[in-house]
């Protein structure tokens, strides 16, 4: 047997998701989005508050650049003020603005393909390795570091996979959704992604194994 | 040769990792990763993946900013659609149109001003007295204002009598300027013939005959 921590994976993103996905917090999400279809800006505020810093986070994946990041996050919301009377629930409320961030970010990888990195700027992994006096955190800073080199030489579409799949923690399902694929095809940019990350972090593979391993005998 | 649930498991993995997978594949995973060592590396391999993944950046930026600056866009936005003006344009735009009343009060009472003192310089009296300077032809030398009972006849006779002939008038034409028919020509009898003559009322010289 898995272990529970690993049905619902101990890091903060994925709590993250299990507290965001409580029935009560879609029901309000819905609410205020029914109610910014009226023009209600209170309701479009507390939307606001609510994904503003995850919004953030997530286009912070891919790039470095602070207004450009406020600039999708604005974009994406503002999308959302424009068509929330179109939203007719056949997802989840946060599935469908995640999906409207994905299409902003795509154009601006699109736009501007020099200027997005990947991941944290430099600054940010330079105090990630300062933040890390012992050997156990200097080793996930190295790790962190692995992965940010392996993610930035996957094509965006694999990249945005595995990052909607781990950072987010968004099910196939609503991978599919968010990219309007179909299932088959997200399942197969995920393969072809640890694939290439399996060949590009060999160092990750032939270390210890993860705190709780994955199966018993 | 790879079973198909070694396929599937293989598949599943990342959803096991992000614990979304549904509880049947999880089931089926489970089972098969109990006797896959292959498939419980690429767990383990995954797992990593996903906790070095799991890192903040940290890079939120402060939100009431951003949020007012798209509630300035979305308001410029409707009042592009409507045709009024966004509340924060209105008052710039009020301000600005104040600021030009002002200075257009200003103006236009330098205006009224210059105009008022330039009229005290050039503007000509509304009326005219006999004696004032009037613009008179070169040659004229009688102001003669007949009586109403003068008919046309009997002035161009007296006229004709005394060799004169009419170069002016005034607005009702009751005060004419007569000249001499032969320019230069002066009879200082004239003027008493004139006075003498009925259906005359004053005959004057005009002084500084020009």
């Amino acid at each position: 047997m898995l272990e529970d921590g690993h049905r619902r994976s101990p890091d903060r993103v994925s709590q993250r998701r299990t507290d965001h996905d409580h029935a009560t917090g879609s029901a309000t999400e819905l609410e205020w989005l029914r109610a910014i279809a009226r023009q209600d800006r209170v309701a479009f505020e507390h939307l606001y508050r609510q994904y503003h810093g995850l919004l953030s986070r997530f286009l912070a994946r891919f790039t470095s650049r602070r207004d450009v990041i406020e600039e999708m996050v604005n974009e994406t919301l503002w999308v959302v003020w424009r068509t929330a009377g179109s939203f007719r629930g056949e997802s989840k409320v946060r599935t469908w603005i995640i999906g409207i961030a994905y299409r902003c970010l795509m154009k601006q990888l699109r736009d501007h393909p020099a200027e997005p990195t990947y991941g944290a700027g430099e600054r940010d992994q330079e105090a990630l390795h300062e933040a890390a006096p012992d050997e156990s955190e200097a080793r996930q800073a190295e790790l962190r570091d692995w992965l940010r080199h392996g993610m930035a030489l996957l094509p965006d579409e694999q990249r945005m996979t595995i990052e909607l799949a781990y950072y987010l923690g968004q099910s196939c399902e609503e991978i599919a959704a968010i990219m309007n694929c179909a299932v088959g095809t997200v399942k197969a940019r995920m393969f072809h992604a640890r694939v290439r990350l399996r060949n590009t972090l060999p160092e990750l593979g032939g270390e210890d194994s993860p705190p709780t391993h994955s199966a018993q005998a | 040769m790879q079973s198909p649930q070694h396929r599937q498991t293989w598949d599943l993995i990342p959803w096991l990792v992000n614990g979304t997978a549904s509880a049947s594949d999880r089931a089926l995973a489970e089972a098969h990763l109990a006797a896959c060592t292959d498939c419980r590396d690429e767990y383990a391999f995954q797992f990593r993946v996903h906790a070095g993944l799991g890192v903040e950046a940290g890079v939120a930026g402060e939100v009431q900013p951003a949020f007012d600056r798209l509630l300035e866009r979305i308001d410029a936005e409707q009042a592009a659609e409507t045709g009024t003006v966004p509340a924060a344009r209105q008052r710039r735009l009020l301000r600005g149109l104040a600021a030009a009343v002002v200075v257009q009060a200003i103006g236009l009472a330098a205006l009224a001003t210059w105009s008022i003192e330039r009229h005290r310089v050039d503007e000509a009296p509304a009326y005219r007295t006999l004696s004032a300077p009037e613009a008179t032809p070169a040659d004229a030398s009688l102001r003669f204002v007949p009586s109403p009972e003068l008919n046309v006849g009997q002035l161009q006779r007296l006229l004709g009598e005394n060799r004169l002939h009419v170069v002016g008038t005034n607005d009702s034409g009751t005060i004419y300027t007569l000249a001499p028919v032969v320019p230069g020509h002066s009879d200082p009898d004239v003027v008493a013939r004139l006075r003498a003559a009925a259906g005359v009322l004053l005959v004057e010289p005009i002084s500084n005959t020009r």
